[in-house]
């Protein structure tokens, strides 16, 4: 006897609240696509949860899509955001050497070498630039901190989907205007207190003069890092990383990062770290075949020159990207740009 | 004993111990449990009290609201209990 | 493949593949193999989590299953005798679970002491998942069988199943054996209108655990629980009940998934709610909330003690009749949530509000006053107070009592802070309030056509974004 006793129809209902639902989406999906839906929200979100990344994406796939090829973008923590202006890396190298070049900031507070590969791949795919410029320093390589930074990008469902690991939030992360606006309006209301730093459209953030708080206060801060400070072969791992994209096809620089004239006299530690950091530099990029600029022998940025011990101000990052554009108009020679 | 024997006795009883009210006009079909004048400890009670007074043991899981809402489940479970 | 089946939760798609292809195969094979297709089907579901789990579980069944046969042909004193070491042995495995953590480092560090073990050794146990349920109701079946409730059950495979099923086995609800065995017995022909309830059982299941619990669970400030201190009074008064919601709707959507799940194969779990936040009192609560819990002290724990006392003592103003039976109660039933002195307290204070209530009834002159939306708040508002050590450790409690005489703004205000709670509280009191006006737990399907469809179409739009890239929090009474 049977003991399951099902007539059709059944399950009418459900069906026709599915298939609601499918339209609903549909018509949802045309209206993420519109210039209404992009006024009115903005912010389109890719599943991660740093602060900087989504807003990151958003200008360099605006400028990509206005301007087409993007020949040179820098990536690095907010040491990159803050200290390199990339227009005025532009006009020096156009002055140097008569070529144009377009260069975006893609600065991210705390990325570490770790996160700089995969995110370069991601870069490379989508934006096909011909120059990638890493900017590091000696605290980077730590037992990180960062990790959690690390993690609020490569645990975006898109950001894996781009390195090769399939998922449905990926996929419609990717394919979905609908599914970016909603998760942009989940992730303006969870993040809306979130301090606003204002990222202008080549990626540059300004600091302007320098903070009211003491060197001393600044140093506490800092102070679990200093104190662990080493040279993990994680984070070289993830230095070497990058550097095995440096190819033909796509150039690979690494800048040091610039230091406040009283960095290396805060810590004993610091200053006998440096040696091994900068051997190590050398090493890489020599194994590597990648240009190599280290900074604090050839620059120096005064104090005025500082917002922080860690951060140029609008002054020292004009300083910087002018030196940046000499610098890269004797490594670099931009390809025949075409627009995609 | 009858049913409307043990109504009566049982009616003394809730209106008097119970419900604190000796003059409570308790009908037999008016729903004890679930309007909230008695709960599981007045169950406890009654199944006290028929033990004591018909020698009769209602067991735990018979003291429900199923079975003993009204006077009438109740003088009826009494007396299908005494007959067994 | 492998690990797309483990450790299967309820929310899961490995639980619901799992379970369709448990439907499949009970519908395919004869009415006669149907009760071994779920018995097997349990003991599956069992492995994904640990194999000692499942090896637990047959064990018990098999031992209770002897134990029940005994008591029934047992005479006289003996019936007792057995039932007791039935009971005995039954909370020694339970609390040998519950406890071992605690006391094996204790009992490590002696034997080391005394010589009898060469170095200090650790040994970590997990508690089998369910066991506090299939206790509780391995006991109950063998009261049953010695009040002669219920004859001993002589197919072990009925009474396997009964401790095992796989819908109810994490977390209840706890099934008395004789509604469980008739069905068992039973024809049962699951139709269109049976798909229908327990399909939408299964979506209102969801809808509360993931659109409302997960959410809420999301958006607890960190520290609220550990660290109540650093919140203030209006901080702590919000989350402390947006997290009793939370609460309350993953228990009961762990239930509805439960009863939905069981429903397709034609077999009628128990409720275990009942708007337990329109309660008008503490005695009223209890009668909502966990009901299959509550049932089961009241049948055997509460109802035995309030009679014991009767017997000696038949007043019903008597003091200690009105105060022990609640307290002992809600005592076992503290201890029965954890092992620690924190439920031991929550148990204590909600016994001594049940047993205040009971007091004022015994020795009132008047008719109790009509029942007021006050008495609603005031009830939820006492409970959720008296609720602390639930989730806090008892320093930790005493800190959350004197952070509600901390008057201060709402620190941990944001748009999605409490945007998102809100909805999902809305929500909450939407569907109680369905079922408490139409008298239908499924009074949604009484709503009209297009209503249904729209409500529909939004939970599953909803339910879809809210399982995208979010880690479903564990059942909170999974721990149990």
């Amino acid at each position: 006897m049977k003991t399951l006793r099902i007539t059709l129809p059944i399950g009418r209902t459900f069906f026709q609240a599915a298939l609601s639902l499918l339209v609903f989406c549909a018509a949802l999906e045309l209206f993420a696509q519109t210039p209404v839906s992009k006024f009115l929200f903005p912010r389109v979100s890719y599943g991660s949860s740093h602060p900087h990344f989504e807003i990151q994406l958003s200008r360099l796939r605006d400028r990509y899509a206005k301007e087409g090829k993007i020949d040179c973008i820098f990536i690095g923590n907010s040491q990159v955001l803050y200290g390199i202006d990339p227009s005025i890396v532009e006009q020096v190298y156009q002055e140097k050497t008569g070529r144009s070049i377009r260069c975006q900031n893609f600065g991210l507070g705390g990325l570490t070498p770790l996160t700089s590969g995969p995110l370069s791949k991601m870069l490379i795919r989508n934006f096909h630039p011909s120059l990638i410029v890493f900017e590091t320093g000696v605290l980077d390589y730590s037992p990180s901190s960062m990790e959690g930074t690390d993690e609020s990008i490569m645990s975006s469902p898109w950001m894996k989907y781009q390195l090769g690991d399939f998922s449905l939030d990926g996929w419609l992360y990717e394919n979905s205007y609908a599914f970016r606006m909603v998760a942009g309006i989940d992730r303006t209301l969870k993040y809306i207190e979130e301090s606003n730093t204002h990222i202008e459209w080549n990626g540059h953030a300004e600091l302007s003069g320098q903070t009211s708080t003491s060197i001393e206060d600044q140093v506490k801060f800092f102070e679990t890092a200093l104190n662990t400070l080493e040279i993990t072969d994680r984070q070289v791992g993830g230095l070497e990383s990058l550097l095995s994209l440096n190819s033909s096809e796509v150039q690979v620089v690494i800048i040091e990062t610039p230091t406040h004239p009283t960095f290396y006299q805060i810590k004993r530690r610091v200053r006998n770290l440096y040696p091994t950091f900068e051997s190590m530099l050398i090493s890489k990029t020599s194994q590597a075949g990648a240009d190599l600029w280290l900074t604090r022998a050839e620059i120096e940025f005064p104090v005025e020159e500082w917002h922080d011990l860690a951060h140029l101000n609008e002054e020292g990052a004009a300083n910087f990207s002018r030196q940046i554009g000499y610098f890269l108009s004797n490594v670099y020679m931009p390809r025949q740009s075409n627009n995609p | 004993m009858d049913q409307n024997e043990i109504k009566a006795k049982l009616r003394q009883f809730i209106c008097k111990e119970i419900l604190n009210n000796a003059d409570y006009p308790l009908k037999d079909d008016e729903a004890l449990i679930t309007s909230g004048l008695m709960d599981s400890f007045s169950l406890a009670q009654v199944g006290v009290f028929a033990e004591l007074e018909f020698n009769v043991y209602i067991p735990d899981p018979e003291l429900t609201v199923d079975r003993m809402n009204t006077l009438n489940d109740m003088a009826f479970r009494i007396a299908e209990k005494m007959s067994a | 493949m492998v690990q797309f089946f483990s450790s299967l939760s309820i929310t899961s798609t490995g639980f619901f593949v799992f379970a369709l292809i448990i439907f499949g195969i009970y519908y395919l094979v004869p009415k006669k193999a149907q009760n071994l297709v779920l018995l097997l089907a349990s003991y599956v579901f069992c492995v994904t989590w640990a194999w000692d789990f499942a090896a637990v579980l047959i064990g018990f069944s098999v031992v209770n299953y002897f134990f029940a046969l005994k008591i029934s042909a047992a005479i006289d004193k003996s019936r007792l005798r057995w039932l007791w070491v039935g009971i005995v042995l039954n909370v020694g495995v339970l609390l040998f679970y519950k406890y071992f953590d605690q006391t094996q480092y204790f009992l490590f560090k002696a034997l080391f002491r005394l010589g009898l073990i060469p170095a200090q050794m650790e040994l970590r146990i997990l508690q089998p998942i369910g066991i506090s349920f299939y206790v509780l109701q391995a006991i109950s079946y063998l009261v049953d069988v010695h009040r002669r409730q219920i004859p001993a059950n002589r197919n072990l495979l009925e009474v396997s199943l009964y401790l095992s099923y796989f819908p109810k086995l994490m977390a209840g609800p706890i099934e008395r054996a004789q509604n469980f065995f008739d069905q068992l017995h039973a024809n049962r022909v699951v139709d269109n209108q049976q798909v229908t309830d327990s399909l939408l059982r299964i979506f209102v299941g969801l809808c509360r655990k993931i659109l409302i619990a997960d959410t809420i669970a999301q958006l607890l400030p960190s520290g609220l629980f550990a660290n109540p201190l650093v919140f203030s009074f209006s901080d702590l008064i919000f989350w402390w009940f947006v997290s009793g919601i939370m609460i309350y709707n993953d228990f009961a959507g762990y239930t509805g998934i439960a009863r939905g799940i069981s429903g397709l194969f034609g077999i009628q779990l128990s409720p275990n709610f009942e708007q337990p936040f329109f309660s008008t009192g503490f005695l009223d609560f209890w009668n909502r909330w966990h009901m299959s819990l509550s049932n089961w002290l009241r049948d055997y724990v509460y109802l035995p003690v309030s009679r014991a006392m009767l017997r000696r003592n038949p007043s019903g103003r008597y003091l200690p009749n009105l105060i022990i039976p609640p307290l002992v109660t809600m005592i076992v039933s503290g201890i029965w949530h954890g092992a620690t002195l924190h439920f031991i307290l929550w148990g204590f204070m909600n016994g001594l509000l049940q047993a205040w209530e009971r007091v004022d009834k015994a020795f009132r002159k008047s008719a109790p006053p009509p029942v007021s939306r006050w008495a609603v708040v005031g009830t939820i508002l006492v409970l959720l107070l008296i609720n602390a050590p639930f989730r806090l450790d008892i320093p930790q409690t005493f800190a959350f009592w004197t952070g509600i005489f901390r008057w201060g703004p709402f620190q941990t205000f944001t748009a999605a802070s409490t945007l998102k709670p809100l909805f999902a509280v809305a929500l909450s009191f939407y569907l109680d309030w369905k079922h408490l006006a139409t008298r239908d737990e499924l009074g949604l399907l009484r709503l009209p056509k297009r209503t249904q469809i729209f409500l529909l179409a939004a939970g599953m739009f909803l339910l879809f974004l809210a399982t995208r890239q979010q880690i479903a929090a564990p059942f909170i009474y999974q721990e149990f």
